[in-house]
């Protein structure tokens, strides 16, 4: 019972779910750059909407959602969750339901502090903010 | 090796350990080559999924910090205001070409290519270096303006978050660096192995390149 070392020989085969033929190896490639010229695209429309002067909430809103984006390229062909096993599904859904947690508390605490403080102003748009310290600098 | 490595999943490591007597077997990771049964991955893939997941919770611990303080600060620096959006755009295009750099050196591993292999796992620490170089320019403008960690929540954020993000650029370096040194000889006895080696190495890349993708808009952008 003895897991064998692979060689060359096995090249050219289905290897852990990947086609290892040099064709799809080499169609792969393609599909890589073409993930990597959408991925440099969508860098320069999310700096663009950060020059368009929107409201803070509609920055944030299409900013994230243009990461989103991007982050889901990332995901479905560099790191092959397009192709890949349930079990590593069923890990990822576990991660991201802990990570809304997370993500709910802070947020939670956001409307509370509204209602238990009412001096507390809860609907503060930061576009409108200050600089916090006077060291400011654009370099 | 060949021949000698046993599977502790197999239930035979023991048996076999204990006739070796005198002639020193090494007892082989299982599943670093074929994909487990029950699993369907190999034990490196699965184990790297599995970190990323605790990774993704340390950043998200980070994330909702973030949140936390900025809807409760009655004033929030806008990052475009005063951070370099110039350096840090260049930083997300080395960091997505270093993606698309490590993918390649494992689809020319697969193709049998290793030189292309190596030239491309060069590529990635050198982009690995850029990142890196940019980001001391950032942080010693940004110390030259007196703007330190202690400065205000913007800052204790935006270093904290970049700083964790950095040192997970440099450990990445590390292992590419050490794939690199070492691959003519995985090449010539573990071919496969080193193969997956490369992969696994690179979905902790390209982790690491998603966290930025999100850091980037909400530190330097939003």
């Amino acid at each position: 019972m003895t897991e064998h070392v692979e060689h060359s020989a096995d090249h050219g085969a289905v290897h852990d779910g990947h086609d290892d033929s040099p064709e799809a190896v080499r169609k792969e490639i393609r599909r890589y750059l073409m993930v990597l010229g959408a991925l440099g695209v969508l860098t320069l429309i999310t700096v663009a909407i950060s020059q368009l002067k929107l409201p803070t909430g509609e920055a944030i809103a299409l900013g994230l959602a243009v990461a989103t984006i991007k982050g889901t390229l990332v995901a479905l062909f560099f790191m092959h969750l397009i192709s890949e096993r349930k079990l590593i599904f069923g890990v990822l859904a576990f991660t991201v339901f802990f990570f809304a947690v997370l993500l709910w508390g802070p947020w939670h605490h956001h409307h509370d502090a509204e209602r238990e403080w009412p001096g507390h102003d809860a609907t503060h748009k930061p576009a409108a903010a200050a600089p916090a310290n006077s060291h400011g600098s654009s370099h | 090796m060949d021949g000698h490595a046993i599977t502790a999943a197999h239930g035979d490591a023991h048996d076999a350990g204990a006739h070796g007597s005198g002639d020193h077997h090494e007892i082989e990771i299982p599943y670093t080559i074929h994909p487990r049964p029950d699993t369907g991955l190999y034990n490196g893939k699965l184990g790297i999924w599995l970190f990323l997941a605790s990774e993704v919770m340390l950043f998200g611990a980070l994330f909702s910090t973030l949140v936390l303080l900025r809807t409760s600060a009655p004033v929030w620096p806008h990052g475009k205001e005063i951070l370099n959006v110039p350096l840090a755009t260049l930083n997300t295009f080395v960091l997505i070409g270093s993606s698309v750099t490590v993918i390649l050196a494992w689809a020319y591993l697969r193709l049998g290519q290793l030189k292309k292999a190596k030239l491309f796992l060069a590529l990635t620490l050198l982009c690995g270096f850029g990142f890196l170089g940019i980001k001391t320019i950032e942080y010693t403008t940004k110390f030259s303006h007196h703007q330190f960690p202690s400065t205000n929540n913007f800052f204790a954020t935006y270093y904290v978050m970049t700083g964790l993000h950095g040192l997970h650029v440099i450990g990445g370096m590390i292992v590419f660096a050490y794939l690199l040194l070492t691959a003519d000889k995985w090449y010539a006895t573990k071919r496969d192995q080193f193969t997956n080696r490369v992969e696994v190495t690179g979905l902790y890349w390209h982790f690491v390149d998603l966290v930025w993708i999100f850091l980037f808009p909400i530190l330097y952008l939003l």
